[in-house]
């Protein structure tokens, strides 16, 4: 089973140099755990503290030792290699991904193998129908650990689209549950006609509220460019679509630096906006 | 023999005269600009890629970032009229921080307010002020004694005062050349001392007095301009794995630490306050560096006798420019000899110019001028800043030739 990344910090090496040093949690971006218990900001945790992170999660922490540290720490160059990289040219990266899963490949470049933010209460999500048949045998589920007992939820499916839902996930037997004791979920195809299911992403989900002030701001944008002629429309939405995700970003705390998001499922469903 | 012997004196009192010219082309605040790219990788070349350098102790200090601690105030035309809003360091933070600090006066070793305080701000009706922020602030700052603030220079060289005249204060101004920081002057204007000056003096109980182009202390004849040892850097707070510690003020403010944990976080500390990273950042031979960084650098260079002038150096240099002088009193120096009379020079065509005895003459006192500055920062860690001795030099030998010194 492929696993979500994990890093662990501090057990060996740097706890032995930092042993004393105490850190204060200014900040979370993701999920961090200390042992089985959730980092919340205003903990103090002390250099022992064995902590694990999903992929994208970031801790600001204020170290008695010394002082403001993001953590886990990003490699750090030498100051050799800080001077000569001074001198060399600056080159930019462009990237683009897709919006739809058509084939198999595309599972992980939609969902990533971090944090999935869903804007709202529940999802949809678009598959080609060729490779990934729904119906009564063949279907997705979503596979976690909770309480040392494995939880596979069938999700439900419309069409050429499976729903991951708040509510049905994080519910066993009809009585909610505390999801931050979840470390990761495995999405699972299953197939009428394969014995076992196959595993096609691992990504945390993180479900986002969008507070009703930013609903209204976006819905007054939405109506202001729906007048304008399709290309200008098409170039708004690129733009509008980015300034959306990093304003309801700067609402959530717990939205790491990386993740991929449903924005665009979200928009279609909450202001009728489609990607053209 | 005559001859030899007033050739020797000569060279000696040459070696003595080069010596004070030198002496004097350090005091000056700037420096010459082709001095500067040797000056910068000799500095790069020893302190980072050989790291032949001493790091100052990270358990002395710490920086308090304030680059995004900002409030919006009223902005004041000359008659005192308000025209608008300008952005300052946010006086309810600093307020409350000093606060803090003042609880325990001696708990840190000093604080350095790098922050200007030059207008006054009023009462904030949003927040239910019942007293001014500066009040606030100016009473937190009395409990500390060993609290000092920067001002700066207006642009006639007036001083310009911060709104809080009896805190202790020290100018933090300095010169550039083209654009980039080098040298620093402890004492400005004969009478004007800086920050670092001020604090060194608060910390070691030292007296420092300017006496001509040098400044004494005790025993010790310093330098007043120096070209700064940087031995803290942007690199050492923002990049090392081992960085010196710093913080952000809205972090150390955000409640998560209580007053005792700020105390704590900040105990026997020198508390460096300032902006590190938009506004107050300059251009130095190592990137740029905050202006903070260098007000502690240069104090640094003052507590380690950076520029304190010993007998080493000067034997150093004095033996230089002796061999120096001898040199240019030849009647024919060996290198214009060999180097008109190389094959090799002949071939290479962007070379011939220096079969010109002038321009020889000139680029081989450059270069020895340069192999001197290269070997005082070498053995003594001193840059000098002496290539304008080479005009001199070319001067001193053609009145030599002129009055027929030349052996």
């Amino acid at each position: 089973m492929k696993k979500i990344s994990i890093i662990v910090l501090f057990v060996l090496a740097y706890s032995y140099l930092h042993a004393q040093d105490t850190y204060f949690i200014q900040n979370i971006k993701g999920i961090v755990k200390n042992g089985s218990n959730t980092v919340k900001k205003g903990d103090k945790i002390d250099a022992t503290s064995k902590l694990t992170f999903t992929k994208g999660a970031l801790l600001m922490v204020s170290s008695q030792k010394e002082g403001m540290k993001i953590l886990p720490a990003k490699p750090v160059s030498s100051e050799t290699a800080y001077t000569l990289a001074d001198l060399l040219p600056k080159t930019n990266r462009a990237s683009t991904r897709g919006n739809f899963i058509q084939n198999p490949k595309y599972f992980e470049n939609y969902f990533g193998d971090g944090v999935y933010c869903v804007f709202g209460d529940e999802t949809q999500v678009k598959v080609n129908l060729t490779d990934y048949p729904m119906n009564k045998d063949s279907y997705f589920s979503l596979r976690y650990d909770y309480n040392n007992e494995i939880v596979d939820k069938k999700l439900a499916f419309a069409g050429d689209q499976f729903v991951i839902s708040k509510k049905e996930l994080f519910s066993i037997k009809g009585k909610d549950i505390d999801s931050s004791e979840i470390a990761e979920f495995a999405l699972h195809y299953h197939s009428g006609t394969k014995k076992s299911p196959n595993l096609v992403a691992s990504f945390m989900p993180l479900f986002i509220s969008v507070s009703q002030e930013l609903k209204t701001e976006i819905g007054g944008m939405v109506a202001m460019f729906k007048e304008e002629t399709p290309e200008n429309r098409q170039k708004y939405f690129n733009d509008f679509r980015r300034s959306i995700a990093t304003r309801i970003a700067a609402e959530n705390a717990q939205m790491p630096d990386e993740y991929k998001e449903n924005l665009n499922y979200w928009l279609e469903k909450n202001f009728d906006l489609k990607a053209e | 023999m005559k001859k030899r012997i007033l050739l020797i004196i000569i060279t000696v009192i040459n070696a003595f005269l080069m010596l004070l010219l030198s002496f004097w082309l350090m005091t000056l605040p700037f420096n010459n600009g082709d001095e500067l790219l040797v000056i910068e990788w000799g500095s790069k070349i020893k302190k980072i890629f050989l790291g032949l350098e001493k790091k100052p102790s990270k358990e002395d200090f710490i920086f308090i970032n304030v680059a995004y601690d900002k409030q919006l105030t009223d902005k004041l035309d000359d008659n005192g009229f308000p025209i608008g809003k300008q952005v300052i360091t946010d006086r309810y933070k600093l307020g409350h921080f000093l606060e803090i600090l003042g609880k325990k006066p001696q708990n840190q070793k000093f604080i350095i307010g790098d922050v200007f305080f030059g207008d006054s701000v009023g009462l904030d009706p949003c927040r239910n002020d019942s007293i001014s922020p500066d009040f606030r602030l100016y009473a937190a700052m009395k409990k500390l004694p060993n609290l000092m603030l920067s001002y700066h220079l207006k642009e006639n060289d007036s001083i310009d005062y911060p709104i809080f005249r009896d805190i202790p204060r020290g100018l933090s101004d300095y010169t550039t050349t083209e654009d980039i920081f080098l040298k620093f002057q402890f004492v400005k204007y004969d009478s004007i001392p800086t920050l670092p000056l001020e604090m060194y003096k608060f910390l070691h109980k030292k007296e420092v007095k300017k006496e001509g182009l040098f400044l004494l202390s005790e025993m010790n004849v310093l330098l007043n301009t120096h070209i700064l040892d940087i031995k803290i850097r942007n690199y050492d707070l923002f990049v090392a794995e081992e960085k010196y510690k710093m913080d952000n003020l809205e972090n150390i403010l955000s409640g998560v630490m209580n007053e005792e944990a700020v105390l704590e976080y900040v105990k026997d500390r020198i508390i460096v306050i300032g902006d590190f990273e938009v506004t107050d950042n300059h251009k130095t031979i190592y990137g740029d560096t905050a202006g903070s960084l260098l007000l502690v650098n240069a104090y640094l260079n003052l507590r380690d006798g950076d520029n304190r002038l010993t007998v080493w150096l000067f034997l150093y240099l004095f033996s230089c420019y002796a061999l120096i002088s001898y040199l240019t009193f030849q009647k024919e120096k060996q290198l214009v000899k060999w180097v008109q009379e190389s094959k090799f020079i002949q071939k290479i065509k962007f070379l011939r110019f220096l079969r010109n005895p002038n321009i020889l003459d000139f680029v081989g006192n450059a270069t020895t001028l340069l192999l001197t500055s290269m070997g005082s920062f070498l053995l003594f860690d001193v840059q000098l800043g002496i290539l304008y001795l080479t005009l001199y030099l070319f001067i001193i030998r053609r009145v030599a030739g002129y009055l027929k010194l030349y052996e």
